[in-house]
């Protein structure tokens, strides 16, 4: 990440001297403070209230019988992943959550999730939950639909289909790179 | 959204009916663990949303502009599918532009609500994840996640051409 954040420091610094921007360096960098703090506010909320909601499900012994039955599908997707691991119930919620369109429910598992990985020192499957949520993921993409709507978008049968394609061929693509990487003994690597 | 909701409260609500669960002491548990990640993630967040701005700011934009001046496909898409990695309200941007510019019933608009929805803000993603975790899994994370927002993004194209 450092090496991306100089990059892309010293390649906008060089733009904004060639582009004349450089003069709104201060405003930018001041209104990028007040936008963090605002994307904080609105994430931290609902993953405040997700967390909430999140933890009443996982306890239930309805979604801990599921998770044995779920267990074949994610250990499809993660494959370095214990069976008795204490972070299975988390990452079978951030699949469900993503899946059904609650992305901010999903954020608040997935971290649950990266702290029991990080604790089982398991770096292998924080990288494919990670993968696995920078594909697109929800079967409907409920917020594209509805700010369609409030412009007075149609919302073509053909437009979801092609979604829901396109998460299918995600998820294939996640399954094959992550189960790649595990045979090509991505575990060697040391999590120095 | 708000059927997913209603789904997800009722679930709740038959949980509840159908065992005798602590309520409160597990909200609060759930809660309390909640705003310990807020806590967490704010510092990244802070960081990679100040390192975006200023790169979305610094002009790139109107240099990529210039990469594609006789293309059928609108400039718009092609700015689109560069910066929805790095940033999503910037991509957000560039699909409602279309959206403005040209209807939003018509191809090009479908094509960029696509495109949106094709891929996740890769970069926000792996930062936010990989917080504290300083290790070979993240290059990997960040290569795989870009391969995988790549193959969508010519998937979306694709299926576009198909289907519309």
């Amino acid at each position: 990440m450092n090496k991306i954040c100089k990059i892309l420091f010293i390649v906008s610094i060089i733009i904004s001297i060639i582009t004349g921007k450089i003069v709104n360096f201060d405003d930018v960098i001041l209104n990028s403070v007040i936008k963090a703090i605002k994307i904080i506010f609105n994430q931290g909320v609902t993953i405040i209230l997700w967390s909430g909601f999140l933890n009443i499900i996982v306890n239930q012994p309805v979604f801990k019988r599921s998770n044995n039955f779920l267990w074949p599908i994610i250990h499809l997707i993660f494959p370095n992943l214990r069976f008795n691991s204490s972070a299975k119930k988390f990452l079978i919620s951030n699949l469900i959550t993503n899946l059904i369109g609650i992305g901010s429910a999903g954020t608040s598992s997935a971290l649950m999730a990266i702290d029991e990985l990080k604790n089982e020192k398991d770096y292998f499957s924080i990288m494919n939950l990670t993968v696995l949520n920078t594909t697109s993921l929800s079967i409907i993409p409920l917020s594209l639909i509805s700010y369609r709507k409030l412009l007075n978008g149609t919302i073509s049968s053909k437009l979801i289909l092609c979604h829901f394609l396109i998460t299918l061929f995600s998820i294939i693509m996640v399954i094959i790179i992550n189960n790649l990487d595990y045979k090509k003994g991505y575990l060697c690597l040391s999590p120095s | 959204m708000l059927i997913t909701i209603i789904i997800f409260l009722i679930i709740i609500v038959s949980l509840i009916l159908n065992f005798k669960i602590n309520l409160y002491d597990l909200i609060l548990e759930g809660v309390n663990e909640g705003l310990k990640q807020v806590i967490k993630i704010s510092v990244p967040i802070i960081t990679i949303t100040i390192i975006v701005e200023i790169f979305i700011n610094s002009g790139i934009v109107d240099l990529i502009y210039l990469l594609f001046p006789f293309s059928k496909i609108p400039s718009e898409i092609y700015l689109q599918l560069l910066i929805k990695p790095i940033s999503y309200n910037s991509s957000f941007i560039f699909m409602n532009q279309i959206y403005e510019k040209y209807g939003i019933n018509h191809l090009f608009s479908y094509l960029s609500t696509l495109i949106q929805s094709a891929m996740d803000s890769t970069f926000f993603v792996c930062a936010l994840y990989f917080n504290n975790i300083k290790n070979s899994f993240y290059k990997k994370a960040l290569k795989s996640s870009l391969l995988i927002n790549f193959f969508s993004a010519l998937t979306s194209l694709f299926l576009w051409v198909i289907f519309f």
